[in-house]
């Protein structure tokens, strides 16, 4: 089975331009942890998602100091997600996207999640295009299906 | 002309003048080309800092295909056991992280009794220089600027003149002992001064230029440390209880607190036990680390390999270790030696100038290059002057105290001071210019290398 | 070492062309100082020599004229001119055949790429007014002003390098040693030449459109032009001048005209930003490349060569590196086509016990003339089709070469010709 199969087709995007916190209200809004960034010809420029959110506010050295907990919220989180508002989503966005074709196998796609520790991915046309999306949720949905339909 | 374009070509008119001069001073070809290759390395990494490594390999092959240097003495001159004796710290340093080293720091600071302003800046500035004399620059900056910025962050107040503090401290600190910075050990294990010598002679020192450099940053930040200082009072007043970051388990801090002091202890005695077994100098200094790391590699075998894949910076270890290599080979081919004889001839043999030449300028060429870049291009200079009949001693301490003070003079002069301000500009988004730096950073820098430079040549204990 | 630096060279030589025919000045650039690196790092050329292979005063006049020509354009002056030019004009052609003359007119003085940076728009304006092909009056444009920087000394890059390395100065370009010089053998090229051009213009017969003429900014920098010119001139005269004087004047001039400028406009960072630095590296790198060829004795071997092939028949000689000059820089670019055959013609000349102005003009009026056959053979073609590119007209190789190669003809023979008779 082919990814475009499965794929959720009528894509949500936002553009680059976009406020960052807007963006995320959609985010939330939708129910969902992450959206493409489309330029006005469908083509991907980015992926913005909840953990770039949080990469944004919190500050860059807590991953290299080692083990601490925090007990409070310090204001300059606070301050970064008030800021939230000024930026754009262009600025927060992780611009290094894993992308497949409409034709790649199910399996690979899976593969890529695994290796590539992406819960979505988008898929691109020929001409390199946007035309789905396709999450963690809707392989195995679909890699399980097709095993449960195998007689044993 | 795009900006690479132009960078390379400054770079290759760089690379010329050295070359160019080289060959007026009288250097040979093998010389001149090791000259050349070694300066092509560092103005390289003042230019493409991000390709450093990638410049480093093709450098050193360089050198090889010209013939400049054969592998055996590349190998020799790359200095491994340095490099591993800065794994086994790196790995021990890994082991603080993950048991929350980093809480009981901030928490430790905050629950000083009757915490004020000028007590905090005294501590931070103390701190720093102890972290950087016992663990690599980069590490205990991250962790300096880390518990600055949530402090200053918790009391509202701009981080700005601590961290400048603390990088100042941190510098001036790397000159304290063998460890910390790879300049210590590097000037250890090629001079054969021992951690005892370092001690006696390096440490105080370290710590009357430190007072030196505590004083001058207190008056000058007078105003805001009054600020921060009124804060204080205000939340003590208030009786908030001062609980930004949870302390971790004490049992296990203090556990891994003491595995790293018992490392630190036997290496402090290294110089006495490599006497008593009749062990070749330096072996227990470079052992020490290897088996502390090991041992504790067992006990936290589960994290080992993560240990040795995330906190061992690999990256910078080994631009250490080819530019190691290519400073060896500047001694290797002579051309030390005839720069030496240059020198010698322009200070007339007279040893008291040659030690004010050397700490100047080295001073000088490290507000520009980084430390230990400027540390490992002269110390093939000072062995040079052996030969020439010149007592080490008190040049290896001009070096020492000259290159790590230095790097208090510019924004650039030190990784501590990139890798701090690079926080401090992603996290509160203050760019520092080149000369609100210059201001302090010259003014601590000049009294302080004063102050190392009256006490070498009058001293009696540094003759 | 022969061997390592002749491969070097052929080889970056193939990257430059194959990047420049690109327009990706940047990678030929960094090709060039590669080769160069690599060239002292195999010691096929020590430090000294590669110092010495820089010429300081080609570089300095380059750059002072740069530095005016820059601030020239800034004036308005030349666009000023050339609309003065067409109003004035009865029909089309004539006015299409005194825009070719005025880019002539002011490539004499500025390099060529930036003549045609001048002249261009005001060309396009007319083409459009009368709606007609722009690409016959633009490749003219071209052709001219190749055709004139070689006129002068300071006309264009090759013109510079040859008057530094053979010591000739501003008036021996006019009269030297009592005869006529490499200008009025140009001027004889240039009525053939434009007589072609006329033939492909004389259709136009219409009256020119009414464009409109902005007075100039400023008259100072043409002023301030017309001064070093003067200056250059008058120093010809003076014996014995130190080595580096005709950089220092270019120099002098550009370093007034800075100031003026930065007084005045508060923009000189700008300019000096925005100056063709690419081609002054570029200068430096060819100097070095080349240098290791004269170091390694290769440019010797060529000249034997050459020498061999024409035994005693001077004019044989003269004809063979005339020749071979229009064929090579149709393809190849002219700076370091001039830069490495300069020497080569002095070797010659030296062995057939003759003086060496006529090979080294005849090279020059080659090189520079025989740049025009094809779009790439000069940087001037490269730019003026660029310009046509960017509105919206294709420039094929065969159309340029239909007008370029019957004027080059033309040009060549009447000049090179002319340079015999009066100098062998």
């Amino acid at each position: 089975m082919k990814v475009k199969e499965i794929m959720t087709k009528d894509v949500t995007s936002i553009a680059a331009e976009t406020n960052a916190k807007e963006a995320l209200d959609l985010l939330q809004k939708r129910e969902i942890s992450g959206l493409p960034v489309m330029d006005a010809n469908r083509k991907l420029v980015g992926m913005f998602t909840e953990k770039e959110v949080l990469s944004a506010i919190l500050p860059s050295y807590i991953e290299k100091v080692g083990r601490f907990v925090y007990m409070e919220n310090p204001k300059a989180v606070r301050q970064k997600a008030r800021a939230l508002s000024t930026i754009k989503v262009k600025d927060i966005m992780r611009q290094d996207v894993i992308t497949v074709d409409e034709d790649t196998a199910l399996c690979e796609v899976a593969r890529l999640m695994l290796t590539q520790k992406a819960r979505r991915i988008p898929v691109l046309n020929k001409i390199r295009e946007v035309v789905g999306i396709v999450s963690r949720g809707d392989i195995l949905r679909a890699l399980f299906e097709e095993y449960s339909s195998d007689t044993p | 002309m795009n900006k690479i374009t132009f960078k390379f070509i400054l770079l290759f008119f760089l690379v010329f003048i050295v070359g160019f001069i080289s060959h007026k001073v009288g250097l040979n070809t093998q010389q001149m080309l090791a000259v050349s290759i070694f300066s092509a390395s560092v103005f390289a990494t003042l230019l493409f800092w991000d390709f450093r490594v990638a410049i480093a390999f093709i450098g050193i092959a360089l050198l090889l295909i010209t013939k400049t240097v054969d592998l055996e003495n590349m190998v020799k001159f790359a200095s491994l056991e340095v490099i591993l004796f800065l794994v086994g710290m790196m790995v021990l340093v890994g082991l603080l992280k993950e048991v929350g080293f980093f809480a009981w720091l901030v928490t430790l600071i905050l629950r000083i009794k009757n915490l004020t302003a000028y007590k905090f800046i005294f501590v931070i500035s103390v701190l720093s220089a102890g972290f950087a004399c016992c663990i690599d620059e980069v590490t205990s900056i991250i962790f300096m600027t880390a518990a600055i910025l949530e402090i200053c962050d918790y009391f509202d107040v701009d981080p700005t003149p601590y961290i400048i503090t603390s990088v100042i401290a941190t510098n001036i600190g790397s000159s304290g002992t063998v460890l910390g910075n790879p300049i210590g050990i590097l000037i250890a294990s090629k001079s054969g001064l021992t951690f005892e010598d370092f001690i006696l002679k390096a440490f105080p020192l370290m710590c009357i230029a430190l007072l030196s450099a505590i004083c001058i940053t207190m008056f000058w930040y007078r105003k805001t440390i009054k600020i921060l200082d009124s804060k204080i009072k205000q939340s003590l007043n208030n009786e908030i209880l001062i609980k930004l970051i949870s302390v971790p388990p004490e049992k296990q801090i203090k556990l891994v607190l003491s595995i790293f002091g018992l490392t630190l202890l036997f290496i402090a005695l290294h110089h006495r036990l490599e006497l008593l077994l009749g062990l070749e100098a330096n072996t227990i200094l470079l052992s020490v680390p290897l088996i502390s790391a090991g041992l504790v590699m067992i006990w936290k075998w589960r994290k080992a390999r993560e240990y040795i894949e995330k906190d061992v910076e690999w990256w910078t270890l080994l631009f250490f270790l080819l530019l190691f290599a290519k400073a060896g080979t500047l001694k290797y081919t002579g051309a030390t030696d005839v720069i030496a004889q240059k020198i010698s001839f322009i200070v007339k043999g007279n040893p008291a100038m040659l030690l004010s030449a050397m700490l100047w300028i080295s001073a000088l060429g490290s507000s520009i290059l980084d430390n230990v870049v400027l540390v490992a291009a002269f110390i093939p200079i000072v062995q040079s002057f052996k030969d020439l009949g010149f007592a080490l001693q008190p040049l290896w301490w001009a070096l020492l105290f000259g290159g790590c003070i230095g790097g208090n003079i510019t924004l650039v002069g030190s990784t501590a001071n990139i890798v701090a301000l690079g926080i401090l500009e992603k996290e509160r988004n203050i760019k520092i210019t080149f000369f609100r730096w210059f201001g302090i950073g010259l003014v601590t820098s000049v009294v302080a290398i004063t102050i190392v430079w009256i006490s070498l040549l009058f001293l009696p204990i540094y003759r | 070492m022969k061997a390592i630096s002749i491969a070097i060279f052929l080889i970056c030589y193939g990257f430059i062309s194959y990047f420049m025919n690109r327009q990706k000045h940047n990678r030929a650039l960094l090709c060039l100082y590669i080769a160069a690196a690599l060239l002292l790092l195999s010691r096929a050329l020590t430090f000294s020599q590669a110092a010495s292979s820089i010429n300081i005063n080609v570089l300095g006049v380059f750059l002072g004229s740069m530095i005016l020509s820059s601030l020239f354009i800034y004036s308005g002056v030349p666009a000023y001119l050339a609309a003065t030019f067409v109003d004035k004009s009865a029909n089309t052609a004539i006015a299409m055949l005194l825009v070719c003359g005025l880019s002539g007119f002011i490539s004499s003085f500025t390099e060529n790429v930036a003549t045609v940076l001048i002249v261009a728009p005001i060309a396009l304006e007319i083409a459009r007014h009368i709606k007609v092909n722009p690409v016959p009056l633009l490749i003219g444009v071209a052709l001219a002003a190749n055709l004139q920087g070689t006129a002068t000394m300071i006309g264009d890059s090759p013109s510079i390098i040859l008057a530094m390395q053979s010591g000739m100065n501003f008036n021996d370009f006019f009269w030297m040693k009592g005869k006529p010089g490499i200008f009025f053998a140009v001027e004889l090229g240039a009525i053939g030449a434009f007589f072609i051009l006329w033939l492909f213009f004389k259709r136009y017969t219409q009256k020119p459109p009414q464009i409109e003429i902005k007075k100039p900014k400023t008259w100072v920098p043409a002023i301030l032009m017309a001064c070093m010119v003067a200056s250059l001139v008058i120093s010809s005269f003076i014996r014995n001048k130190p080595q580096y004087s005709v950089a220092f004047i270019c120099l002098a001039w550009a370093a007034v005209g800075l100031i003026w400028h930065e007084l005045k406009h508060r923009e000189s960072i700008s300019l000096v930003k925005n100056l063709d630095w690419q081609t002054f590296f570029f200068l430096i790198g060819i100097f070095i490349l080349v240098g290791s060829l004269t170091y390694n004795g290769v440019v010797e071997d060529i000249a034997k060569y050459i020498s061999l092939l024409s035994g005693q028949n001077a004019f044989f000689a003269y004809m063979l590196i005339v020749w071979m000059s229009v064929l090579l820089s149709a393809f190849i670019d002219n700076i370091p086509y001039t830069v490495a055959m300069i020497p080569v013609a002095k070797i010659v000349a030296l062995n057939l016990g003759m003086p060496m102005y006529p090979f080294l003009f005849g090279l020059l009026i080659g090189t520079c003339l025989g740049g025009n056959i094809t779009p790439i053979g000069a940087s001037c073609n490269v730019v003026t089709i660029g310009i046509l590119r960017k509105h919206g007209y294709q420039v094929k190789f065969s159309e340029f070469v239909k007008i370029g190669l019957p004027f080059t003809l033309i040009a060549v023979f009447l000049g090179s010709f002319f340079i015999w008779f009066i100098w062998r």
